[in-house]
């Protein structure tokens, strides 16, 4: 409404987040963990992926602890158990498979990474309230 | 990024009709006395544990979420001068002669009712500040 803030500009930061988390690692044997693991040689351009998933990923991580704290994840973690629960239950999603599982969890925590770039546009949204940095005081988040 | 320096137009109709009908929905959908709630849902014998869980949690995180919000724009004092305002409309009301002060029955739906506008008006809140007096309501980063 005042921003621009809608459905897809949240869809985005959460497939944006997916992206990251699984291309970081994945079950599936096609991420960067992989890639680092197991083939040799690029010794530089892997140097250059770490520092640039490395970024990514504090960027995302700092941004989540800022706006919704570790409540807040808590709060995400719990509910998109609660749902992966709701799936298993109603046997949509077999977690019997290690790979399925582990790909749950990543999901989830792409999930808790989507929510933490959004709910700052969310609460501004809703609420008219600011989130903001202190740069003058600067916090270790 | 939220426009800090900007000060747009605001509807302010639009603008708290939905956030109220938003609490409204919110409140009255967690309890209301007519025994179609999520209340009485969760007490009853229809639907799974999980789907219960996974609606329990996400309820309280909502609740949790525009109360936090609607206090950070209010605080007390907006929260007095709501009720305020509705005790307020009642004595009016009683004084154009609609009815008695006797007649007046608060019962759970009032009640409700009131929370509900509580809530909207706190949500909204801010937005009418920023553009009344161009202040913005800002959130510390935590420590």
């Amino acid at each position: 409404m005042h921003n621009g803030f809608n459905w897809l500009s949240y869809g985005l930061r959460w497939v944006a987040s997916i992206l990251l988390v699984l291309a970081t690692y994945n079950p599936y044997g096609l991420s960067y963990y992989d890639w680092v693991t197991t083939d040799g040689g690029f010794t530089s351009l892997k140097v250059l992926a770490a520092v640039a998933l490395l970024m990514l990923h504090i960027v995302t991580i700092l941004s989540t602890a800022r706006s919704i704290g570790p409540i807040g994840a808590g709060l995400m973690a719990a509910f998109c158990g609660a749902v992966a629960w709701f799936l298993v239950d109603a046997d949509v999603l077999q977690i019997e498979d290690p790979r399925m599982f582990e790909l749950t969890v990543l999901l989830m925590v792409a999930a808790i990474y989507g929510m933490g770039l959004s709910w700052s546009h969310i609460r501004n949204e809703l609420s008219g309230q600011v989130h903001s940095i202190d740069v003058t005081d600067f916090s270790a988040v | 990024m939220p426009d800090l320096a900007g000060n747009p137009p605001i509807k302010p109709v639009s603008l708290l009709a939905k956030r109220w009908l938003m609490c409204a929905a919110l409140v009255f959908g967690i309890y209301n006395p007519s025994g179609r709630s999520y209340y009485h849902w969760v007490r009853s014998d229809d639907g799974s544990l999980p789907l219960k869980v996974m609606i329990s949690i996400f309820l309280f995180a909502a609740t949790a979420a525009v109360v936090r919000m609607a206090f950070a724009s209010m605080g007390y004092r907006g929260v007095v001068a709501i009720l305020s305002l509705i005790f307020g409309s009642i004595l009016f009301r009683v004084g154009l002669g609609w009815f008695e002060f006797e007649q007046v029955d608060i019962t759970t739906y009032t009640i409700l009712l009131w929370i509900s506008t509580i809530l909207g008006v706190g949500i909204s809140w801010s937005f009418f500040q920023r553009r009344l007096s161009g202040e913005k309501y800002v959130l510390k980063t935590p420590p």
